[in-house]
């Protein structure tokens, strides 16, 4: 009998062993929220003209890039994906509260390859969840493309 | 069977517990790829995070972040580089374009790359392709030295193309100074072989163990060689029963 307790014991301790998967598993979600009406209109919302700007110079780098508004790791996000890459841009007030912004930028990445970055009020967050880019080489172009 | 069943169940803990182990670290600047990830080169040249560690002879902190130090080319980078003979130190904020001024050191013996050039200035002279320090070395650079020299026990096995530097080095060159000559970590072992004598001053040793190049007035160098040295290319080394 007691065996069978000792491992119904260690059985239940495994998730404390592993408490962080919870965290970086939300992160990695975070960008795919379910279509509430509230989530559907906030899509139907155009990009701003800072968020188009950076957009377009991906683009130009023949990089496709697909954005609409949606949560990421701030108030004011758009997300989706550049070639395979998931990629959040986040909006704030001033430059000073957008550099403040990299770490949560850096948490929404998670456990993977990426990066995050301010670019004026912009927080640029891209992460290689599905391991599309293993030299980086389509993370440095979208980190050197975008506009400063 | 208790005792098993523990075991078992510790070990089952123990795995998953590594498996979370992840975590991101952070790099600036080119570097190579974990071989757990694949190996070669990430070629991303700003802040970035990775999940794989960085080791403390090839990477440098800077503000926070790993930075490489060493031969991109040895793990397969293809794109511009530049050529360097010997120790030299690498203003890291020019090659990654930060504002906090942090200088670094390079303990690579002999002819390896780097993806940038040294700042214009007279702390290096550009002879025959290749970048040379020829400054006086500071205090800082002679005290990091023991704990970062291993970093040729790294690169000496590896098999690539390295720079080919035939020219003598210049005057003042890091690798004749008296008392900055090549000093590669290890346990000391001064064996003295008397007649071996590497003409100087285009010297390139490449040793894991204890090397002391003893630079008396130019232009001879005399070398007292210790265990296991290799003597490459672009050496010229002199004994009693001729060039070898």
């Amino acid at each position: 009998m007691r065996p069978a307790w000792i491992v119904l014991g260690v059985l239940a301790s495994v998730p404390a062993c592993s408490k962080e998967e919870g965290a970086t598993a939300s992160e990695g979600t975070s960008a795919k929220t379910t279509d509430s009406p509230e989530t559907a209109a906030k899509q139907d919302k155009p990009l701003t003209p800072k968020r188009v700007a950076v957009v377009d110079a991906w683009k130009k780098e023949g990089l496709t890039a697909t954005l609409a508004a949606g949560s990421g790791f701030g108030k004011d996000c758009s997300t989706g994906t550049v070639d395979k890459l998931e990629v959040v841009i986040c909006e704030y007030g001033n430059a000073d509260e957008a550099k403040q912004a990299e770490q949560p930028g850096l948490d929404w990445v998670g456990t993977t390859t990426g990066a995050a970055w301010a670019s004026g009020s912009l927080v640029i967050a891209v992460a290689d969840r599905k391991k599309s880019d293993p030299h980086g080489k389509t993370i440095n172009q979208l980190m050197k493309s975008a506009p400063k | 069977m208790r005792k098993t069943t523990i075991l078992i169940a510790m070990l089952g803990c123990v795995a998953i517990a590594s498996a979370d182990a992840k975590r991101q670290v952070r790099y600036i600047g080119l570097h190579p790829v974990a071989k757990s990830e694949g190996g070669g080169i990430c070629y991303i040249e700003g802040p970035h995070v990775h999940v794989y560690e960085a080791d403390k002879l090839q990477y440098r902190d800077h503000h926070g972040a790993n930075f490489f130090v060493g031969d991109p080319v040895a793990y397969g980078y293809d794109g511009p580089k530049k050529a360097y003979k010997g120790h030299h130190p690498i203003h890291v904020e020019v090659v990654v374009g930060t504002p906090e001024p942090d200088t670094e050191w390079c303990y690579l013996d002999g002819p390896h790359f780097h993806t940038f050039a040294p700042p214009e200035g007279p702390e290096f002279t550009f002879k025959g392709e290749a970048y040379f320090y020829v400054a006086e070395p500071p205090t800082v650079y002679l005290e990091a030295r023991p704990a970062f020299v291993g970093i040729n026990a790294i690169y000496t096995p590896l098999v690539y193309a390295r720079p080919s530097i035939v020219i003598d080095a210049p005057v003042g060159w890091i690798g004749v100074r008296p008392g900055f000559g090549v000093v590669v970590g290890g346990p000391a072992v001064n064996v003295v072989t008397p007649g071996v004598v590497v003409r100087g001053p285009n010297v390139k040793v490449r040793a894991g163990i204890d090397v002391r190049v003893v630079v008396p007035p130019p232009p001879s160098v005399r070398v007292n060689v210790g265990v296991g040295i290799g003597i490459g290319g672009g050496v010229k080394v002199k004994s009693k029963r001729g060039r070898r």
